[in-house]
């Protein structure tokens, strides 16, 4: 059994490796290895982790010679950051009242919701648009950023998380004088910051990583996040797509390493509560 | 979350910032920083300035006598000359030679005959003259017969006066013939002095002569005073000589009229046929012949003489042919001065004999007066609304020889777009220019290099006149710091 996971562990890890190896590599030894693959040579590719010879031109010509790289990364700082904004102010909100507060049709919405949350953006994409084209925030960050905060993902997750808030401290607070309010802040917020978390993460790459929603919204160069940076190289500049590559791996990868504590804890903590 | 992580995402975001203002810096550091300027319209300008020498209109060739040896040459090229300076120094005439060396042939064999004849009178003089002094005192003479022996002794002495004069004039004349062969001396002012003495000399003869046969026949022609047989023969031999000498004189007098008269003949121009002279005032512009050439027909030399009108022939480019047309304006400046003599016109336009690669431009300048042009006729753009004076020309103030600067100048047709030369680039067979283009990137606005492919119609060294398929309204790259390239982003220098 262990021996199974350690392979499926492998399996997930490699292709991380290879793209960092892949970074250092020199555009001929990028070539000479995954010509296969980029149509300039016959047979199988050859991956390997250790390059002959290692080189930081890649990651140079990233850092340096390409401001367009930063421009983009700061777009998608801003736009995730903004997403992670408005779901920690109004998905929190709406996770805690689906958990915490009874209202007619509540468990409809909560339906509608998951629907929602499982519908593929193609099929949301026209009602979208035409949203953001009445509300004249097409081709702009606000756009994006109210339609990634408004997402129901986090919403379906934290709802999980507060609704493992046991009731009796809820009625304690309220023998104590916590009203609604004090409740959410005081009571909600802290037992479901793992949740909270969680989602966060999740929102993170979610948002990080989206690549349609900016090619469909989004005109205008300069607004472009990161993740479309990948598609725009040339197929002559493998080493600085693998340089990108990695760069732009490397938030996901810090997020989700400074986060993991609490998406266990979270998970463990929701079944201890069950 | 753990120490390193944390440490290890703040770097990260360090890094992010750091390097985006790095980049920044480093991406304005490799922008091309470029000039601009817009396409204008107007006219290209083909002007040329070249350097010459004033010429003159008029040339005079120089000939000379052919079958001669140039002995001397006097002048070179650019030398000024007047009226009557000697130019070349010719040998001797063959005819002069020979009728010289006839005559002093003949001079010298007649004038020993001379000689001998008078050192024959002169010894019978002598012998006579001895004879009187010996027997004079004990042969008894009346008065009368001392009187006609005075006069008769006056008359051998004329005789022996003129035979002396005649003979220090042969002396002289020679001496003459020899200065003017050696020393181109002409003056025979000795020779005519030494004449007139001779010609006084003679006259003395006649008149002592005479003196003594009329006293003789004044005389009883029955008288008769003894002589003695020695003085008889000794007054026969003197007589004898006497005629002699004349006869000899008589000989050689006209023989030497007709010697002279041949030499004067071959003389006749000796001045000019052994020297030859400027017959004006000019500047030597031409001299074919050296110093021991054999002289021919043609010309040794050519004159150009001072005149009204003048010239100068200017070696320009032949890439320039197609802007110089004969009867066009030019502008003539004299060397080291601003301000230029207009009214000069192209007369002639040659290919050089030696390099087909140039031209050969006569400009003629004449006098003109002043004028004034009604900008109304003027196609030239740069004149509008003004008035065009042309100046006086002063091609008198003009001196052979001296130093001018021509300048060609031929405005060519309207153009819509102009731009400068060095906007135009050439790349295997394409002529284009770079625009400035504002595009839209991830960076925003920025500005690149975008090619347009266009087609040069005319240019100087200066400005270019060019068409492209549509309206080139944007500017136009001319100058950078580096070379730049189509897509390359660009930055515009703040002047």
């Amino acid at each position: 059994m262990e021996a199974l996971i350690l392979l499926f562990i492998l399996v997930m890890i490699v292709p991380v490796c290879i793209l960092a190896a892949g970074s250092f590599m020199g555009e001929d030894e990028l070539i000479l290895k995954l010509g296969a693959i980029l149509g300039t040579g016959d047979g199988y590719a050859e991956l390997t982790l250790t390059p002959i010879y290692p080189t930081l031109k890649a990651y140079v010509e990233v850092l340096l010679d390409t401001p367009e790289f930063f421009v983009m990364f700061w777009n998608s700082v801003k736009i995730t950051a903004g997403s992670l904004a408005v779901q920690l102010i109004f998905g929190t909100l709406a996770a805690w009242g689906f958990a915490k507060w009874e209202f007619p049709l509540k468990k409809a919405l909560l339906w509608l919701y998951i629907v929602l949350m499982l519908m593929p953006f193609q099929v949301l994409m026209l009602s979208d648009y035409l949203v953001l084209q009445r509300l004249n925030l097409l081709d702009s960050h606000l756009g994006l950023i109210l339609l990634c905060g408004f997402s129901t993902f986090p919403v379906f997750i934290m709802y999980r998380f507060f609704c493992g808030i046991p009731d009796d401290v809820m009625e304690a607070a309220r023998l104590d004088g916590a009203g609604d309010v004090k409740l959410f802040f005081y009571i909600g917020l802290p037992l479901g910051k793992s949740g909270i978390f969680s989602a966060m993460i999740l929102g993170f790459l979610e948002s990080w990583s989206m690549i349609e929603q900016p090619m469909t919204f989004l005109k205008t160069k300069s607004l472009w996040p990161l993740s479309i940076l990948l598609p725009e190289i040339e197929s002559g500049s493998i080493g600085f797509a693998f340089g990108v590559s990695v760069l732009t791996f490397l938030p996901a990868l810090l997020i989700f390493l400074n986060g993991q504590e609490y998406l266990e804890k979270g998970i463990s903590a929701s079944q201890v509560k069950q | 979350m753990k120490k390193w992580l944390r440490n290890v995402s703040v770097g990260f975001l360090t890094v992010m910032v750091s390097f985006t203002f790095l980049s920044r810096a480093a991406a304005s550091v490799t922008t091309d920083v470029v000039q601009t300027q817009k396409a204008v319209s107007g006219r290209i300008s083909h002007s040329v300035s070249v350097s010459g020498k004033i010429e003159s209109t008029q040339e005079i060739s120089i000939t000379v006598p052919a079958q001669r040896t140039v002995e001397a040459v006097y002048v070179q090229e650019g030398d000024g000359v007047e009226a009557g300076d000697a130019l070349f120094l010719l040998s001797e005439n063959q005819e002069l030679a020979e009728a010289q060396e006839a005559f002093y042939t003949w001079e010298t064999k007649e004038r020993m005959n001379l000689e001998t004849a008078a050192d024959t009178y002169l010894n019978a003089y002598e012998s006579w003259q001895k004879y009187l002094t010996k027997t004079d005192g004990w042969y008894w003479k009346s008065e009368a017969d001392h009187e006609e022996d005075d006069l008769e002794e006056a008359m051998r002495a004329a005789q022996y006066e003129y035979f002396e004069k005649y003979k220090t004039y042969l002396e002289t004349y020679v001496k003459w013939q020899e200065d003017v062969i050696e020393n181109f001396d002409t003056d025979n002012s000795d020779v005519e002095n030494t004449r007139n003495e001779v010609f006084s000399a003679r006259e003395a003869v006649v008149t002592a002569r005479s003196a003594y046969y009329e006293y003789q026949r004044s005389r009883d022609k029955t008288y008769q005073y003894s002589r003695t047989d020695e003085e008889k023969e000794l007054r026969e031999a003197l007589e004898d000589a006497i005629a002699d000498y004349e006869e000899a004189l008589d000989t050689f007098e006209s023989g030497l009229a007709e010697k002279v008269k041949d030499i004067a003949d071959a003389e006749d121009g000796l001045s000019d046929d052994c020297i030859v002279y400027a017959e004006t005032a000019g500047t030597v512009k031409d001299v074919n012949v050296l110093a021991g050439d054999t002289t021919t027909t043609s010309a040794a030399a050519v004159l150009a003489v001072d005149s009204e009108n003048k010239k100068v022939t200017v070696t320009v480019s032949a890439e320039y042919e197609e802007y110089i047309e004969a009867g066009d304006s030019v502008t003539v400046t004299k060397y080291g001065e601003t301000e230029s003599i207009a009214g000069a016109t192209i007369s002639d336009i040659q290919y050089d004999e030696d390099d087909t690669s140039l031209l050969k431009v006569t400009v003629l300048l004449t006098s003109t007066t002043a004028s004034e042009k009604d900008s109304s006729n003027s196609e030239d753009v740069s004149a509008e609304g003004t008035e065009i004076v042309i100046a006086e020309n002063t091609s008198e103030g003009l001196s052979l020889g001296e130093q001018v600067t021509v300048t060609f100048d031929k405005q060519s047709e309207q153009y819509s777009m102009l731009v400068p030369v060095n906007a135009i680039y050439t790349d295997n067979d394409e002529t284009y220019v770079l625009i400035v283009q504002e595009t839209e990137g991830i960076l925003g606005t920025v500005l690149e290099a975008q090619k347009v492919i266009v087609t040069v119609l005319d240019k100087n060294s200066s400005y270019a006149a060019i068409s492209a398929t549509g309206a080139v309204d944007q500017d136009i790259i001319t100058q950078s710091d580096r070379e730049v390239k189509d897509g390359n982003r660009v930055r515009k220098q703040v002047s």
